[in-house]
């Protein structure tokens, strides 16, 4: 009987839909190309974000030793915020969403 | 077809060229081991294409010192033992799993019913439990040396040789009594 299994090597009922593997091939390689566009894109938006981060954390330090206001408040987190320009600001939203997106 | 050597300098060199090489040498044998394990075409395609976008982005994680082979089958099985998990409602199968349910040859318009050899070959192989058809599966269909094998199902040479013989025996007691 183990020489039948032997005879039957590699023997199976399953078959696939008429040029399956060319299709997927193609598929498969546009999959690739655009997951590594994608890829590319995060990179420049996370290099992007991690410089406005930087400038924001200090223009925070900045803020503080300036101003002299309370400390640590999240109303001088806010208003450090928003003396950024509109693009940085996006930007750094961008960053933290790509943060989360990163860790889940 | 291209050699695991050519492949590696491919995807080093330009990720989008090696991997039109990686997939000619491996989307067959990738395609038939996760079908023998989930058995319908659809979740097989799935699983498939599951395996070969993980194979793109963690090459930067693939270690040269180890076979290319082991390290693509062990991506195609996790990915097979994944599908054959969220059918449990669990994250992944364990290994040990025999849930006779999972592991059937159901209705499927590209399963050639006719050939009753072939079919009655694959219920042998379905009723063992998962790393026993992986271990079977991957050495007498695939060719792959028990060292490969083990670094696919993370176990130990010692382990799979036992597997692959205990699996031999069950299916040829299969094919004894029902015939």
């Amino acid at each position: 009987m183990e020489n039948e299994l032997e005879k039957m090597k590699k023997s199976m009922p399953y078959t696939v839909p008429e040029g399956f593997f060319d299709e997927m091939e193609k598929r498969l390689m546009q999959e690739v190309a655009t997951k590594k566009k994608k890829t590319t894109g995060r990179k420049v938006v996370l290099w992007t974000s991690l410089a406005v981060a930087a400038s924001l954390a200090l223009l925070l330090v900045l803020h503080q030793r300036l101003a002299k206001t309370e400390e640590g408040s999240f109303e001088q987190v806010e208003m450090a915020f928003n003396q950024l320009s509109d693009a940085d600001q996006q930007l750094l939203l961008e960053y933290f969403d790509e943060m989360y997106y990163l860790d889940n | 077809m291209p050699t695991d050597h050519e492949i590696i300098s491919a995807m080093k060199k330009n990720p989008n060229e090696g991997m039109g090489l990686l997939m000619k040498a491996y989307m067959k044998p990738v395609y038939w081991h996760i079908r023998r394990l989930v058995v319908a075409h659809a979740d097989a395609q799935d699983a498939m294409q599951e395996t070969f976008v993980r194979v793109f982005r963690s090459f930067s994680q693939y270690n040269e010192k180890q076979s290319l082979t082991a390290w693509i089958f062990r991506i195609a099985t996790n990915e097979a033992l994944r599908l054959l998990g969220k059918r449990k409602g669990k994250t992944e199968l364990p290994l040990d799993d025999t849930s006779e349910d999972l592991f059937d040859l159901k209705a499927d318009a590209y399963v050639d019913y006719s050939d009753a050899e072939a079919v009655k070959l694959q219920k042998a192989i379905l009723s063992l439990p998962a790393k026993q058809q992986i271990a079977f599966n991957l050495r007498y269909y695939d060719d792959l040396s028990y060292e490969d094998i083990a670094l696919v199902t993370g176990s130990t040479e010692a382990n799979v040789k036992a597997n692959y013989h205990y699996a031999k025996e069950k299916i040829v007691n299969y094919l004894k009594t029902n015939d």
